[in-house]
């Protein structure tokens, strides 16, 4: 009789539990998170692109003296670099006392499919710094590229050496396309399998989607199977449950990148290599990055499957920069800065470069 | 007790197959990631791609053209007069970015010029005072 009624009591919880569970799992596939909750102001926009201020935490006196400007890729959305209050790298560079900018590029429309890397470096880049300057009162900046963004910032510190940029950070930047062998989007992107052009005329920009779908494939078995496993395996822990939805509504929310970009990436990055080569011209100017003065820090995930580290790795010695550094980071293409670790690790490590170069 | 637990966890399903998944996904994993990293993979991935566009191009072709008859008999604007809109509207702000900025150049140049003589005039005024 004992046995029987325990039963019925392990019976009535684990229903209980597969209702709370199933309610959660509604939750988190058809909810968004609150991510970007860093108090911020818009401060200068241009077609789709806005520049955030983070609103200061810190007193004056103990904030540090060179505003620092971040750059996202521009096929996802930056608020990456914000995702949820205690895994923020925007509120922890802020507690820090950095005067913190974001620059969003936005979602380009069906108007935007001819905008190339040379309008993104040499238009809207430097028209954020100059409003960035003079918002601050400041002729210095720091300025972080991650992904794509990197690239962007690497072309821009190539280019506009004189411009106050004082120390570059790139996180995870594809520049170096030397190996053909290196990653699967190197393959894929060949000319004998890949016909850019078609896919322009198909679709004007190159759809989020499909962009999503290349970086999934990837790694398809932690991406499509392990991720949501991980996930039903830890219903239980609010703590994981809670991050996975933050991560989940920031992988989802896809944006397309500009056509003309995304040509521009394809052949003359991926398959010609014109920035190692030293042939790549944004509006006729040559892009070398032996041009870069400023201080640099390179920062490379070890187990990257989008951007290999051998594409940013070997660009080291091409850089001009007197006062550069390489670090390596365990961890993935988003993980390194976004994942559970890097509030103790890769954070602390780039405040600590940045401190004594942004007094 | 403890036979009670061994023996609730041999009938649990789930757990015989989380033990199984475990073992197996790592390899799994790998496997798949050596099979996408494949020159196979790029070719037929590039292959469905085709296809799609393909097909699907002369359709949107099709539909671009009925629905901009149907939009110019609607009296509405099609999609190629909003964009051309948009993109007089992102030169008109990106004018007003620039005058903006000159605007900006000028005041600071008068204020740096007004600083001098404001500071001329304090002065003469705090003579006057003594």
């Amino acid at each position: 009789m004992a046995e029987q009624t325990a039963m019925w009591t392990r019976l009535e919880s684990d229903l209980r539990r597969i209702e709370a569970h199933t309610a959660t799992l509604m939750r988190l596939t058809t909810t968004r998170y609150p991510v970007a909750q860093t108090p911020k102001e818009v401060i200068w926009t241009l077609n789709k692109a806005q520049l955030y201020h983070y609103i200061p935490v810190v007193p004056p006196a103990q904030r540090h003296r060179v505003p620092l400007l971040l750059v996202f890729a521009l096929m996802n959305r930056p608020y990456i670099l914000d995702l949820r209050p205690g895994n923020s790298f925007v509120e922890y560079m802020v507690g820090q006392g950095y005067d913190v900018y974001l620059l969003d590029w936005g979602a380009p429309g069906p108007d935007d499919s001819h905008l190339q890397i040379d309008d993104y470096v040499l238009d809207y880049l430097p028209r954020a710094i100059r409003k960035l300057k003079a918002f601050a009162g400041v002729e210095t900046f720091s300025m972080l590229g991650w992904c794509i963004g990197a690239l962007l910032t690497t072309c821009y510190a190539a280019l506009r050496p004189d411009d106050g940029l004082r120390n570059l950070i790139l996180l995870t930047a594809p520049l170096d396309f030397s190996d053909k062998q290196a990653g699967g989007f190197t393959r894929w992107v060949a000319e004998e399998y890949l016909d850019v052009d078609k896919i322009l005329a198909t679709f004007g920009n190159m759809p989020g989607e499909l962009i999503d779908y290349g970086a999934k494939a990837l790694k398809p078995v932690e991406n499509y199977i392990t991720n949501y496993l991980r996930l039903f395996d830890n219903l239980d822990n609010p703590r994981i449950v809670e991050s996975w939805h933050a991560m989940n509504t920031w992988v989802n929310d896809l944006i397309p990148m500009a056509g003309a970009t995304y040509r521009q990436l394809i052949v003359e990055l991926y398959r010609q290599n014109r920035l190692v080569a030293g042939t790549l011209q944004l509006r006729g100017e040559p892009v070398l990055p032996a041009h870069i003065r400023a201080s640099l820090l390179n920062v490379i995930a070890t187990a990257d499957h989008i951007t290999p580290p051998c594409q940013s790795e070997n660009m080291m010695p091409a850089f001009g920069s007197a006062d550069k550094e390489l670090w390596k980071v365990p961890g993935g293409h988003i993980g390194v800065m976004a994942g559970s670790g890097a509030v103790k690790s890769t954070w602390p490590q780039i405040a600590a470069w940045l401190a004594p170069r942004s007094a | 007790m403890t036979q009670q637990l061994d023996s609730a966890a041999a009938m649990d399903p789930f757990g015989i197959w989380r033990a199984a998944r475990d073992a197996n996904l790592e390899a799994w994993s790998r496997l798949m990631i050596e099979v996408v990293n494949s020159d196979a993979y790029a070719r037929a991935t590039g292959a469905m791609l085709e296809n799609y566009m393909v097909t699907s191009q002369p359709v949107q072709e099709v539909l671009a053209k009925v629905m901009t008859s149907a939009l110019t008999m609607l009296n509405m604007p099609s999609r190629a007069e909003v964009m051309t809109l948009s993109t007089r509207l992102t030169h008109i702000e990106t004018r007003l970015d620039d005058l903006d900025a000159q605007l900006r150049a000028i005041t600071d140049l008068l204020q740096q010029g007004l600083a001098p003589a404001n500071r001329r005039t304090k002065a003469k005024n705090t003579q006057e005072a003594v």
